[in-house]
């Protein structure tokens, strides 16, 4: 377990970069992951909450206001493949682990059911069969399952306009910063996933804010919810070193018991030696008096 | 021992009759579950730890109240608790047991709980909550065997137990704040994200415990030879009253943190508790009525003329453990999921099944009880019949 936390992203690792300016929201990587991963028919709302992602569905569109008004930006959302996943680490059963290859792997034999994960995950990723007599936890899997020829996954080969593509992250990472610099005047000169929470495997580049879309509270946002900035390190790494001393904590907590009661046993019997030598005295001095 | 649970009048049996027929009814209820999946309960994408988990996070409160009668008797030679710490650990025990048929019905398929044992992962708060609760479990069950076997042969009991006890009194500390840790661990979600939510469950946790004991007290006092004793009592009603201001304080200055300082972000789930947000006020009146409750009892306790008349006393008692149990099995749990991280307010209403369900595990727990405190009433001849 040591050095998960502060891993540096790896050489091999993989990714998925999305360009909201190339999406057209035509869901084609959403048919094309459906079909992939044979998905059933989709919940209903309740469990879907207002993002479009469901047991069922492991990605899904969303549409956001334009940097123009009447304009839409059509939004990917999927999981985003942490460096160093929360799920990961509130799990109480390794169901979940990020490969050093880049996804984040699902265990569906060790899931135990308890959807820690789902209260953990900061981008509120992971989802749950609630309509199962045996449930699973459901969510994007960018692993060879998922992949078609060129072994690329079946959503970014479905792409039409080449928004969303897979491929080395530190190449996508390039090639964003690439994009950025060739339009300023276009692209927000921000990678969403570059750092955010540790970096992620699943890295936007947009016109416009996709903070909230996808979760991820600018530094002005920030600010207004004076919510300490998290963006830069995963949360894992701030809460690793505490949870490993706990046993520890066991050891001093009886260590300091067992003084305690040390002490106390002493100061007793010193007390009843002093007792005892006060009667004898008492009793010395009476006899001399006699 | 048990046979002695085997035997009593129409009272008795009427009253574990009626917890059969809840027992039967929850487990009935267990069966849609199983076969439907947990659709038949009201959880859905935001609100994924609903009425179960806050009824667990409650129950370990009451399991870790032991404490309050253990504490006083061997730590500071309390004589009048010597007949109490063995209700107390019963009431643990079967508290603890609740809180893991809580979690049983929580996951998804019972059958996958085998997985905690065998691949456990250190790195997760839930494998030291786990850790805590078997614990004291294991620990409490050891110390009231050895309790009833040598109230029953008539002798003191053995040595080897005292430091068992000993061990019990933080490890029951550490079951309360462990289990708030779950909560006040996630980055995500700022109504747990307190320091002060680990006092605040051990407060609230050291007010309904010795209530409910109070109470279970003045019920045998009523139905067998049993009796508390006065100074017993009143050692109960002190710790009670205050650690149930203590809870209120630790409220308070939850409110005073989000308010004074105006961050929205802290604010919108104590709006949410009392005032409602956006047209979502469901446990508005609840948490009103936990608020006038938690008064009521803390005012009545405090005058002594009040307090020494039995019926007051009943009524505070059962005031205290309502305002708590409508605190924690009510608002604690759903409002940390409902205003979502980005200000999604949806809707949770536990239904019937998953009510049904619950009450069978309560149910259990009240059998639990009954039984225990039988074999142990039975085995120091205090039993009327």
């Amino acid at each position: 377990m040591s050095g998960a936390h502060t891993k540096k992203t790896e050489a091999k690792v993989k990714a998925i970069l999305t360009d909201a300016t190339k999406c057209i929201g035509c869901e084609r990587c959403v048919q094309a992951c459906v079909r992939q991963n044979k998905l059933p028919e989709d919940y209903p709302a309740r469990f879907k909450a207002d993002d479009g992602l469901s047991g069922a569905r492991y990605t899904s569109i969303r549409e956001i206001p334009g940097r123009e008004s009447g304009t839409s930006r059509f939004v990917r959302r999927q999981c985003m493949h942490c460096e160093d996943p929360t799920c990961a680490a509130a799990c109480l059963v390794g169901a979940l682990v990020k490969r050093p290859d880049g996804p984040v792997h699902y265990d569906a034999d060790m899931c135990i059911g308890c959807r820690y994960c789902m209260l953990a995950c900061p981008f509120m990723i992971p989802r749950y069969e609630y309509d199962r007599p045996l449930p699973y936890v459901q969510k994007c899997k960018m692993d060879e399952t998922c992949r078609v020829d060129g072994g690329a996954p079946a959503c970014t080969s479905a792409c039409p306009t080449g928004a969303t593509v897979f491929g080395l992250r530190e190449d996508l990472i390039k090639e964003a910063k690439r994009r950025i610099a060739e339009r300023p005047d276009l692209y927000k000169d921000h990678i969403w996933g570059e750092h955010e929470f540790g970096g992620t495997s699943v890295i936007y580049i947009s016109d416009n804010d996709l903070g909230e879309v996808l979760r991820i509270p600018s530094a002005e946002e920030f600010a207004k919810r004076a919510v300490p900035t998290l963006t830069h390190d995963s949360v894992p790494h701030l809460m690793h070193n505490w949870v490993m001393v706990t046993p520890f904590q066991f050891f001093t907590v009886g260590a300091g018991l067992a003084g305690a009661a040390f002490l106390r046993r002493r100061s007793r019997v010193m007390e009843e030696e002093a007792a005892e030598k006060a009667a004898r005295d008492s009793v010395n001095k009476k006899e001399g008096e006699a | 021992m048990l046979e002695k649970a085997l035997s009593g009048d129409k009272r008795y049996w009427s009253w574990i009759g009626t917890l059969l027929v809840l027992i039967a009814a929850g487990a009935f209820c267990y069966t849609l579950q199983l076969r439907n999946g947990l659709t038949i309960t009201g959880l859905g994408r935001n609100v994924t730890w609903g009425f179960y988990i806050a009824q667990f996070t409650f129950l370990v409160g009451v399991a870790a109240s032991a404490v309050m009668v253990v504490l006083p008797y061997y730590l500071h030679d309390f004589k009048a608790f010597g007949r109490l710490t063995v209700l107390g650990e019963f009431v643990a025990v079967s508290a603890v047991i609740m809180c893991q048929l809580f979690i049983l019905v929580d996951l998804g398929q019972p059958g996958r709980m085998m997985n905690m044992i065998l691949h456990p992962s250190p790195r997760s708060v839930l494998f030291w909550d786990m850790i805590v609760l078997c614990g004291y479990l294991a620990l409490n069950a050891a110390i009231t065997r050895v309790a009833l076997v040598s109230e029953r042969r008539g002798e003191a009991p053995p040595a080897w137990i005292k430091p068992v006890i000993l061990l019990s009194i933080p490890w029951a500390v550490s079951i309360h704040t462990v289990t708030a840790f779950i909560y006040s661990g996630l980055a995500a979600r700022p109504f747990w994200m307190t320091a002060v939510l680990a006092p605040r469950f051990l407060a609230s946790a050291f007010a309904a415990g010795p209530a409910l004991l109070i109470l279970f007290c003045l019920v045998l006092r009523r139905v067998s030879r049993f009796e508390a004793g006065k100074s017993a009592l009143a050692k109960l009603v002190v710790i009670m009253t205050y650690a149930m201001l203590a809870n209120i304080f630790f409220i308070l200055m939850e409110l005073f943190t989000a308010f004074y300082s105006s961050i929205p972000h802290h604010m919108e789930y104590f709006q949410f508790l009392y005032l409602g947000l956006h047209g979502e006020h469901g446990l508005v009146p609840w948490m009103w009525c936990s608020a006038a409750l938690a008064v009521i009892s803390v005012v009545a306790l405090l005058s002594g003329r009040w307090r020494d008349s039995p019926s007051i006393l009943v009524l505070a008692c059962m005031a205290t453990v309502v305002s708590i149990w409508i605190e924690k099995g009510l608002g604690m749990v759903v409002t940390g999921q409902v205003p979502s991280p980005l200000g999604h307010v949806s809707s949770y209403v536990p239904t019937l099944p998953e009510l049904l369900i619950s009450a069978g595990i309560y149910a259990v727990g009240a059998l639990l009880v009954t039984v225990f405190y039988k074999v142990t009433l039975a085995s120091r001849g205090e039993l009327q019949n």
